[in-house]
């Protein structure tokens, strides 16, 4: 696992090119996982050089919503909604409806 | 197959002599032995329009029917990985990688489907509703945490993934039958 080049992160070679699913306890590669040894560095450094972090959903082998739904929620909570939703943006041309389903994830956080 | 094709030619042959020995010999006909300039012109336009006609309606023809053929062999390979994962939730668990592997072949199926139909003399048929469809099952599946790998389907899940699946799959043989319309 290596760190994401700055401002962008590609989940396939920068995390895993098969993404589990939500909780280290469902096995390996997951959401949680994902959030916590790399989302959450990668975004707070996107947010101290006030930039936007670039998130490249292709190359995997497939999502599980589980996954997403988890390390998102995480960091839109930590994190909190509009700091979230300006700036990050997700960017697919595999399976591009994953896009809005991760800005409904974020936008459901409470 | 061949014998029969120059079979079909003698009949014709024979047919059209046929045809000549009458118009010949019945009085009622007169042939003139010279033709006008405008009449001669008339027949060769006459004659150059129903080439063309017939030739073009041909080649559009032949055009359409090979983009349905591929439209619908593009189909058939979806419709092939939704029929893996009927199986895999008939037997109600789904080993995790494999379903979310499936899913992700059939969304990016779906997309190219949806791209070729655009760019096809079959633009206007909607693939939306297929691929919405699919993002339900997909979010009902895989939101499930999986035991020992494998997603485990209890009864109310199975039963809505099962009505899901097979509204899938019944979308996408409409996506042939509209496609076979055009």
């Amino acid at each position: 696992m290596q760190i994401a080049t700055k401002h962008f992160l590609k989940i396939s070679s920068d995390f895993s090119e098969t993404p589990g699913a939500r909780y280290y306890t469902d096995g390996h590669d997951s959401g949680q996982e994902f959030y916590e040894k790399i989302l959450c560095h990668a975004f707070q450094e996107a947010l101290d050089d006030k930039a936007v972090l670039t998130i490249d959903l292709d190359g995997t082998e497939g999502y599980a919503t589980s996954f997403l739904d988890e390390a998102f929620m995480r960091l839109t909570k930590d994190f909190g909604k509009n700091e979230v939703l300006s700036h990050l943006k997700i960017i697919s041309t595999e399976e591009p409806d994953w896009i809005s389903e991760i800005d409904n994830y974020i936008k459901d956080v409470e | 197959m061949l014998n029969n094709k120059y079979f079909i030619y003698s009949i014709f042959w024979a047919f059209g002599i046929l045809l000549g020995v009458f118009f010949c010999n019945f009085s009622y006909f007169v042939f003139e032995k010279t033709i006008r300039l405008a009449d001669l012109l008339s027949i060769g336009i006459t004659g150059f329009l129903g080439i063309y006609i017939a030739t073009s309606v041909n080649k559009v023809f032949t055009r359409n029917h090979s983009e349905k053929e591929f439209l619908i062999k593009e189909i058939k390979s979806s419709l092939k990985v939704v029929n893996e994962l009927i199986g895999l939730i008939h037997d109600k668990s789904l080993p995790f990688g494999k379903a979310v592997n499936n899913f992700k072949i059939i969304n990016e199926d779906l997309l190219l489907i949806e791209r070729l139909i655009n760019s096809s003399h079959c633009k206007g048929i909607d693939v939306s509703v297929v691929r919405n469809e699919l993002i339900i099952l997909r979010n009902n599946v895989t939101k499930i945490s999986p035991v020992n790998g494998n997603i485990i389907l209890d009864s109310t899940n199975y039963n809505i993934a099962r009505v899901q699946i097979l509204k899938l799959k019944s979308f996408l043989y409409n996506l042939v039958f509209e496609i076979n319309r055009k």
